[in-house]
C-alpha cells in the first residue's frame, strides 16, 4: 500500500511529527520522569561557610578610683585593643572578639579583670572573687603580657581547640583536653552503675539515692541550662576484669594499658538507652586486692585507681575491704571532676561550675552548633549536586531555610553578645539541619541504575527518533543536491 | 537521738525503694512422655523510680516510663501448644509474635506512642515487632483485658494489639531476654539455659509480662515484671527412655542460686504417683503426691542441684485421661490460590454442660472477608443452626487495619460447633508484596476465652498460612518493553507511509554496497547452477522495489519493464 502523497504534503508532514515529538513528546516524558526538587538555598549555604562567626566575649573591667583615673583606664582599654584582636583572630572559622567594658561590679560577671595597686607581686596577674587582678605597675610596663593574661584568664586557647578540631579531627589525637569531651549535645544522661562482680561475696549497700541527691543533684543543677541534663543509676552484677591485679609487694595494680580492656565486658551489660549517655562506673573491687594501684604507661603508681573513657564516661575501681556501705562522698569526689572533663571543661579540683565555666560549656555548644550545621548543610548540597536521582521534597527544603535562618540568627546574636539566644537558635539550626540530612526520603529512588533506564527508553526513543533523523538527513542531502545544480 | 533519726531515715528510703525479686522453675510432666518446664523470673517494685534501677531491668523500665505504658505482654513462641494432647498451659501463646500493650496518658498520641514502644521493644528484644504495623494493629473491645490495674479501667481505645505469626524465635532473642535478669545467665535457674538445647525442643515460648499490682504499703500501685520461658521437651527423643534430669534435658546444673532472688523454687510435678518414681537428691519437701519442690535458694545443702527423675515402671504413659473441656482449631478451606476460600473455625466440648466462650479472630484486609457469609453451626451430635449471643465488629479498611471480629457463643454439651467466613484474596499493589512473595501470608490464630471451674483460660488456635495471588513481578519490565514495540510499529508504518514514496528503481540505478553485491553474486551462481539442473526456464517479470524518501520520487520507473528482483 502506497500513499504517494505529493512531496510537499510529505514534508509537512514531517513537521508535524517533529513537532510532536519536540512539543508534546520529550516534556511529556520529562516531567513524567523527573526527580521532584525542591529550590535549596544554595546561595545562602555557600554565604554561611565564607562568613566566619564572631564570638562577642565580655569582659568586664574595674579598677579601684583611688589608684587610678577612668580616662586612664579607658586609655588602657583602647592601647590592649590590638593585641587582643590579634590574639583572638584566625582560629579557625571563628573570630574570637574580646570586648572590655567599663563596669561597676566585677562580681556577677563570667570574665572581669581589675585594674589595682593592690597585687602581692605586681608582675603576675592574680585570681580572686572579684576577677583577675593586674597590678597598673604591669599595665604600664607591659601591655602585651597584659592582653595575654586576659587570654589565658577567659581560657580561650581551650576553646579555640575545642573549636578547632571540629575541622581537624587529628587534634584529637595530640589535645587530651579534646580528645576526652563528649560531642556536643543538647541533652545528656549520667548513668552511674555501681558493678558488682560477685554479689554473693561483696556485700554491702550500694547506698545511691541518698549518695547520688547529695553528690550530683547540686552538681546537675548548677549546670543549668547549659544542656539538659538528667541521671539514672543501676546495679550491674558477675562481670569481671578480664585482667587480675597483679601483687607487687603490699600493694596490688593494674597497669594503665590494660584498662581500656575493663570497658568492653562493662559494656555490654549496660544495657540500651534512647538518650545520650556519660557513663560513670564504680566498679567493686574484690577486698582480696585491697589496696589497689593502677601503674602508668611511665611506671608510677597511681593511688587513686580510677581512670577516664574519652567520650564514653569514667571508672573507678571502689575498694570495698572493711566496708558495710559505698561512702559517695568519696566516689563523687574522684568521679565529678572526670564528669567535669567529659563535659568539656578542664580539670579543676573545684566541684561545681562557675560562671566562667558556664560561659566557656555554652559558647563552645554554640560555636559546635553553628559550625556542624553549616557543615552538614554544605554536605547535603554537595551530595544533592552529584547525585541527580536525590529526591528534595518540600519540607526538606523547609528545614534547610529554618536551619540556615537559624545560624544566621545565632551568629548575629553572638556578635551582640547574647549567648543564650544564639545557644538557642544554634541547637535549633543543628537539628534542623540533621533532621533534613537524614531524611529518610532523600533515599527512596537513590538506587536506579543508568542500565535499566536505558533498557526501558531505547525500545521506545529508537525506533520514533531513528527514522525522524534520516528523513532530515535525505532532506539536507536533497538540498545540497539542489543548489550544486542550480551552481 | 540523732542517730535514731538518721536511722529512721535510712529505714524509710530503704522502704520507699521496694524491690523484690524471684525466680521459679516448674517441670510438669505431660501426657505422651513429654515434660514442660517453664521458668519465670518475677521482679516487683512498689512504685517504680525514674532513676534508680537496682533489681529491674534500666532499659526496659525507661521505655515504659517513657511511653506510659501499663502492661505490656510480649510472647515469642515456635510450635504450637497442643492443648488436645497436653492439656492446658498458663503459658501457652500463639506461634509466632504476640504483643499487647495497654497505655495510660492523654488518648491522641497513642498511635504514635505504639510505634516508638513496638521499635523500642524490638531493639530490647531482637525481635521483629517494628514490622508489624498499624495494618496488624487491633484493639478488640471484649477479649484480652489487662491483668493488672490501669489507669484506664480496661478501656479498649488505650490498648493495641498485634500478632507476626511468621516471627522466629532463636538464640539472638534469648541472650538480651537474659540481660533483663539481674543476675543475668550467670548464676540462678537462668544458669541452666543452654541455648544448644533450648531450641531442640517441641516449643518454646519466651516470654515479658509487664503489669501493675498492688503492693502492701506502697504509695501507688506497683510494678511486676515477669519473664518466663516456658519449654517443652520430649526424653525419650533426647536419651531413649523416660527418665529426665537437669543435665540430660538442659545440658546444665544448678551451681549458683541468685544471690539478689529472694527465693528459689523448683517444683516437679508428675502425672504418676511420687512412689512409682525415684528422684534424685531428696531434699525435697513434699506438697501432694504427685507434687515436690527443692529449695534450691540454700543451695549450699546440694552443692549443685542436678534433678534426677527415674520412672520405675518403663512403659509409656497414655495420652490424656480427661479430655480437656474444650478445644478450638482454625483452618482454611480452599480450592486454589487465586479462587475465594473460606476461614473455618471448629470448637468442640466434650463436657456435659454448655461452655460459654468469647471468641476473637483477626482476618487481614487482603482477604476480602464476607460478612453475610458469616455462618455458625452445630455439625455434631446433630446439624442446626446457632447465633452469637453477643458480637463486636470492625470492618476492614484497606492499608489501614484490619477486620476484628469478636463473639461470645455458647458451646452445647458434647457437641461440636463450626464458624465459617467466606473471603476473597485481594491482589496486592506489586510493591506491596513481601520478598518472599510464594510464601504466602499467615493470619493471625484465632483466640478462644472461656471459664473453666473457677480459672479463665486462653486457648490459641492455629493460624493457617493463606496463598496469595502473586504476579509475575518482571511483568512491569516486560509490559513496558511490549508498549514501546507496538508504539515502535505503528508509528513506524505511519510515518513511512506518509512521508515516504513506494517507488520502482532500475536495478542499474541502485548503488550497490559491498554486501549487496556479493549477495547478487551468490544468487547469480545459484541461478547458474539451477539452470543448469532444470533446463531452461523463462524468466519472470520482476520488479525492484525500494522505499526511497520524497528525494527520490521523481525517479519513477517502470514496473512492467524486465528487471531482476531485489528487495531491500
Amino acid at each position: 500500500m502506497a500513499l504517494n502523497l505529493p512531496q510537499s504534503v510529505q514534508k509537512i508532514n514531517l513537521l508535524y511529527y517533529s513537532l510532536i515529538v519536540v512539543v508534546l513528546g520529550t516534556p511529556l516524558w520529562w516531567y513524567t520522569t523527573d526527580t521532584y526538587r525542591a529550590a535549596l538555598p544554595h546561595s545562602q549555604i555557600t554565604a554561611l561557610t565564607e562568613y566566619n562567626s564572631v564570638l562577642n566575649i565580655p569582659v568586664a573591667v574595674c579598677f579601684n578610683p583611688s589608684d587610678v583615673q577612668r580616662s586612664r583606664v579607658e586609655q588602657i582599654i583602647v592601647s590592649l585593643k590590638p593585641f587582643l584582636l590579634s590574639r583572638g583572630g584566625g582560629g579557625g572559622r571563628v573570630i574570637y572578639d574580646i570586648v572590655l567594658n567599663l563596669a561597676s561590679d566585677c562580681g556577677k560577671q563570667p570574665f572581669s579583670v581589675v585594674f589595682t595597686n593592690d597585687v602581692a607581686r605586681p608582675s603576675k596577674a592574680e585570681s580572686s572573687s572579684q576577677g583577675l587582678k593586674i597590678s597598673l605597675e604591669k599595665v604600664e610596663r607591659m601591655i602585651p603580657e597584659v592582653a595575654e593574661d586576659i587570654v589565658q584568664c577567659i581560657e580561650l586557647p581551650h576553646l579555640q581547640n575545642h573549636i578547632l578540631a571540629i575541622d581537624d579531627p587529628s587534634l584529637h589525637s595530640t589535645l587530651q583536653d579534646v580528645r576526652n569531651a563528649m560531642a556536643v549535645a543538647t541533652s545528656y544522661n549520667i548513668l552511674v552503675s555501681v558493678v558488682n562482680p560477685d554479689p554473693a561475696a561483696i556485700n554491702l549497700d550500694y547506698n545511691l539515692v541518698e549518695g547520688t541527691k547529695l553528690y550530683l543533684e547540686p552538681f546537675i543543677a548548677e549546670l543549668g541550662k547549659v544542656a539538659e541534663v538528667t541521671y539514672q543509676t543501676q546495679v550491674i552484677r558477675y562481670v569481671k576484669l578480664p585482667h587480675r591485679p597483679v601483687k607487687s609487694g603490699d600493694i596490688y595494680y593494674l597497669s594503665e594499658s590494660n584498662l581500656p580492656h575493663v570497658i568492653n565486658p562493662i559494656e555490654s551489660k549496660l544495657g540500651t538507652s534512647t538518650t545520650n549517655d556519660i557513663n560513670l562506673i564504680i566498679y567493686l573491687m574484690e577486698d582480696k586486692y585491697s589496696p589497689l594501684h593502677i601503674k602508668t604507661v611511665g611506671g608510677e603508681m597511681k593511688q587513686l585507681p580510677s581512670f577516664l573513657s574519652p567520650q564514653f564516661g569514667a571508672v573507678l575501681l571502689y575498694d570495698t575491704s572493711n566496708k558495710t556501705s559505698i561512702d559517695h562522698s568519696s566516689t563523687f569526689s574522684v568521679l565529678l571532676p572526670q564528669l567535669k572533663q567529659l563535659l568539656g571543661l578542664k580539670s579543676s579540683s573545684s566541684a561545681g561550675i562557675s560562671a566562667k565555666e558556664k560561659y566557656l560549656m555554652e559558647s563552645r555548644a554554640t560555636l559546635t552548633h553553628i559550625l556542624r550545621s553549616t557543615d552538614t548543610l554544605n554536605s547535603l548540597i554537595r551530595l544533592v549536586y552529584s547525585i541527580p536521582n536525590m529526591v528534595i521534597g518540600d519540607h526538606i527544603a523547609e528545614q534547610v531555610s529554618s536551619a540556615v535562618e537559624g545560624i544566621n540568627k545565632a551568629q548575629s546574636a553572638l556578635m551582640e553578645g547574647k549567648l543564650q539566644e544564639a545557644l538557642q537558635q544554634s541547637s535549633l539550626a543543628r537539628n534542623a539541619a540533621e533532621k533534613s540530612f537524614s531524611d529518610p526520603s532523600i533515599l527512596a529512588l537513590l538506587y536506579f541504575p543508568d542500565d535499566q533506564k536505558f533498557a526501558i527508553y531505547i525500545p521506545l526513543f529508537l525506533p520514533v527518533g531513528l527514522p525522524l533523523i534520516v528523513a532530515y538527513l535525505e532532506i539536507l542531502k536533497q538540498w545540497k543536491k539542489n543548489k550544486d545544480k542550480t551552481e | 537521738m540523732f542517730y535514731v533519726t538518721i536511722c529512721l531515715l535510712a529505714l524509710t528510703t530503704r522502704v520507699s525503694s521496694f524491690e523484690r525479686y524471684s525466680e521459679n522453675l516448674d517441670i510438669i510432666h505431660l501426657p505422651g512422655n513429654k515434660v514442660n518446664t517453664v521458668f519465670s523470673f518475677t521482679s516487683v517494685s512498689d512504685n517504680v523510680n525514674r532513676q534508680h534501677f537496682d533489681v529491674l531491668p534500666r532499659s526496659l523500665v525507661s521505655i515504659l516510663l517513657n511511653y506510659l505504658v501499663e502492661e505490656l505482654h510480649l510472647s515469642l513462641t515456635q510450635g504450637l501448644w497442643r492443648d488436645n494432647l497436653w492439656g492446658y498451659s498458663a503459658h501457652s501463646a500463639p506461634p509466632g509474635g504476640q504483643f499487647l500493650v495497654w497505655f495510660g496518658g492523654p488518648l491522641d498520641t497513642i498511635n504514635e506512642r505504639w510505634v516508638n514502644v513496638r521499635n523500642s521493644i524490638s531493639g530490647i528484644t531482637c525481635a521483629s515487632l517494628s514490622a508489624l504495623s498499624s495494618e496488624d494493629t487491633i484493639s478488640p473491645k471484649l477479649s484480652l483485658k489487662p491483668v493488672g490495674l490501669t489507669s484506664t479501667k480496661g478501656d479498649s481505645r488505650y490498648m493495641r494489639y498485634g500478632v507476626s505469626p511468621f516471627e522466629v524465635v532463636c538464640t539472638e532473642n534469648l541472650t538480651p531476654w537474659l540481660k533483663l535478669l539481674p543476675c543475668g545467665s550467670s548464676a540462678g535457674l537462668a544458669s541452666l539455659l543452654d541455648a544448644s538445647k533450648l531450641y531442640d525442643t517441641t516449643y518454646h515460648s519466651l516470654a515479658v509480662n509487664v503489669r501493675r499490682v498492688s503492693c502492701e504499703g506502697c504509695s501507688g500501685p506497683g510494678w511486676e515484671i515477669q519473664l518466663t520461658l516456658s519449654l517443652v521437651f520430649s526424653p525419650p527423643q533426647l536419651s531413649g527412655r523416660k527418665d529426665w534430669s537437669f543435665r540430660t534435658m538442659l545440658g546444665k546444673t544448678l551451681v549458683h542460686s541468685c544471690p539478689v532472688s529472694s527465693s528459689t523454687m523448683v517444683k516437679v510435678r508428675t502425672l504418676e504417683p511420687l512412689d512409682a518414681l525415684e528422684i534424685t537428691p531428696t531434699e525435697y519437701e513434699i506438697i501432694s503426691d504427685r507434687e515436690i519442690v527443692y529449695d534450691a535458694q540454700n543451695i549450699t545443702s546440694f552443692k549443685i542441684l542436678n534433678v534426677y527423675l527415674r520412672f520405675k515402671n518403663k512403659e509409656i504413659t497414655r495420652g490424656l485421661e480427661e479430655k480437656p473441656a474444650l478445644l478450638a482449631h482454625t483452618y482454611i478451606s480452599r480450592v486454589s490460590s487465586s479462587s475465594s476460600g473460606h476461614i473455618v473455625s471448629v470448637f468442640t466440648n466434650s463436657r456435659d454442660q454448655d461452655i460459654k466462650i468469647l471468641y476473637l479472630q483477626t482476618i487481614p484486609w487482603y482477604l476480602r472477608a464476607y460478612i453475610h457469609t458469616m455462618k455458625i453451626e452445630q455439625i455434631l451430635p446433630e446439624s442446626k443452626i446457632l447465633q452469637f449471643q453477643g458480637m463486636s465488629l470492625t470492618l476492614a479498611k484497606d492499608r489501614s487495619h484490619p477486620y476484628t471480629l469478636e463473639g461470645i457463643l455458647t458451646v452445647p454439651a458434647d457437641s461440636t460447633i463450626k464458624f465459617s467466613i467466606q473471603f476473597d484474596p485481594l491482589m496486592l499493589r506489586w510493591n506491596e508484596y513481601p520478598p518472599d512473595a510464594h510464601h504466602g501470608r499467615s493470619i493471625p490464630s484465632g483466640i478462644v476465652t472461656f471459664r473453666d471451674g473457677e480459672q479463665v483460660l486462653r486457648l490459641y488456635t492455629e493460624s493457617p498460612l493463606v496463598y496469595l495471588p502473586t504476579p509475575d513481578f518482571s511483568m512491569p519490565f516486560n509490559v513496558l518493553c511490549l508498549v514501546s514495540t507496538v508504539i515502535a510499529i505503528v508509528y513506524g508504518s505511519i510515518f513511512s507511509l506518509t512521508t515516504k514514496d513506494l517507488v520502482c528503481i532500475k536495478e542499474t540505478e541502485v548503488k550497490k554496497g559491498l554486501l549487496l553485491q556479493l549477495v547478487t553474486a551468490i544468487r547469480g551462481l545459484l541461478k547458474k547452477e539451477r539452470a543448469v539442473k532444470e533446463g531452461e526456464k523463462r524468466e519472470t517479470d520482476k520488479c525492484t522495489v525500494e522505499e526511497k524518501t520524497e528525494s527520490k520520487a521523481d525517479e519513477v520507473c517502470d514496473s512492467e519493464s524486465n528487471e531482476t528482483v531485489k528487495i531491500k
